[in-house]
């Protein structure tokens, strides 16, 4: 089934709160690896998300005007011997949608009751 | 950090691989955005397990797992930009005939070679021979697993654009089976890595003594991906046959074969529900698949050969 435009599944909506978690801790910028790392720990699951599922969703987040993003500096990353870094970031309409993710996470009656307007 | 990506070389090869196939034919900014996001990851991942002193072996599985669970959305990614544009000037019975024929050698070659025996001697010898016999034999031969798996899942992609027109449920069935055939085979193909590369460790003095049961367990692993290709590989040619049959682009007499397997494929279903002896079902086993390599082969050269059978319809243009 083809979901609609603009409609954000799970992994999107997890993206997104973990990006929110990095702007609060200070770090606004972060890279594919790290946020796929963080949202294992944060799910203490023993895997990491595949390569396919964590790109093909910070790209639809980009389409959407969720995250920006930005191809890093190459002599920042030759100065660290490794290959440039894609940087994302949250924009304003992201962080948006991830407080309502998070507060819809956080309140499972509330989630519930937007599960039945919907219906 | 060199010394770890080059031992780290053909897991990252393979990923390269991958992500060259599946991002063929998109604009020039798509593609490159794709590979270095999948660069700066295969960097960081394999940064991440040297800090932590994860076995070579087990990053191995990680990375190639990682592809593989990725696979569906890297092919969703590529359908936003459509097939190659590639004009296939080739009939629908000779693009068949030619996909059976590459599918008969994958089926055989996928389901026939090991690359380890532990019938012949005990599994701890076996695993030392595997560590000694270098490290471009066992690559040769991951990679060889790995041919065989995508070819297998291009195969049942290449069917299934070709016959789901002709035959909806029944070829969406053959390209399912024949999909998730390729998946175990590309599933093996990673084990064996892993497995090949605990062995070299263990040969090189890098690696404990627990290696070897932890090795074991993969074995069996790999093992059971390899029935669960044989397994699904017999519904997929069945259901081929039975396309290929109504559509008249097989002829009658070729349906003796898919029969013939497919009481041996039901007569084997009995012995190994039953637990009767190993020898009665090898023999089933190669009773049901070696008629159906038979038909893979007779009717791909026919159909390759000949367009006499149903006229010279065309393939879609594009795949």
């Amino acid at each position: 089934m083809r979901r609609k435009p603009n409609t954000l599944v799970p992994f999107e909506r997890q993206l997104l709160m973990a990006a929110l978690a990095f702007a609060e801790a200070g770090q606004p910028e972060f890279h594919g690896y790290a946020i796929a790392r963080d949202i294992a720990e944060a799910a203490e699951a023993k895997r990491l998300v595949g390569h396919g599922t964590l790109y093909r969703a910070l790209d639809r987040l980009d389409d959407f005007g969720m995250l920006a993003s930005r191809l890093e500096d190459a002599d920042a990353a030759a100065a660290a011997s490794r290959p440039r870094r894609r940087m994302y970031w949250l924009t304003a309409e992201g962080e948006l949608a991830a407080i309502a993710a998070r507060q819809a996470m956080s309140s499972p009656v509330s989630n519930l009751q937007q599960g039945w307007a919907s219906q | 950090m060199s010394a770890i990506l080059v031992r780290q070389n053909s897991a990252n090869a393979i990923v390269r691989g991958w992500t060259r196939l599946y991002t063929a034919g998109t604009p020039a900014g798509a593609k490159e955005r794709r590979r270095i996001q999948i660069e700066s990851d295969l960097w960081e991942e394999a940064a991440e397990a040297s800090a932590a002193g994860l076995p070579q072996g087990l990053l191995f599985v990680n990375i190639v797992g990682r592809m593989i669970r990725g696979m569906p959305a890297d092919i969703l990614w590529r359908t936003r930009y459509g097939g190659p544009n590639v004009n296939l000037s080739i009939s629908l019975p000779r693009a068949t005939g030619l996909l059976l024929l590459i599918l008969a050698v994958a089926a055989v070659a996928g389901t026939s070679i090991q690359g380890y025996d532990t019938s012949r001697d005990s599994w701890p010898s076996e695993f030392q021979r595997l560590g000694e016999q270098g490290e471009t034999t066992n690559h040769l031969t991951t990679a060889f697993f790995f041919v065989i798996g995508f070819a297998m899942i291009g195969v049942a992609t290449l069917l299934g654009v070709l016959l789901i027109p002709k035959s909806r449920i029944l070829a969406s069935l053959a390209a399912a089976f024949l999909g998730a055939a390729g998946v175990a085979i590309t599933i093996s193909a990673a084990l064996y890595g892993a497995i090949s590369s605990e062995a070299a460790e263990f040969a090189a003095g890098k690696a404990p003594a627990t290696a070897i049961a932890e090795a074991r367990i993969l074995v069996i692993v790999l093992d059971g991906m390899m029935i669960a290709a044989a397994a699904a590989l017999a519904p997929a040619c069945y259901a081929l046959a039975a396309v290929l049959l109504r559509t008249n682009l097989a002829p009658r007499w070729s349906a003796a074969f898919p029969l013939l397997s497919g009481l041996s494929f039901t007569a084997l279903a009995v012995v190994e529900v039953g637990r009767f002896s190993g020898y009665a079902a090898w023999g089933l086993f190669m009773g049901t698949l070696l008629p159906l390599s038979g038909w893979l082969i007779v009717v791909g050269f026919k159909l390759l050969l000949s367009d006499a059978l149903s006229g010279p319809a065309k393939a879609p243009a594009t795949a």
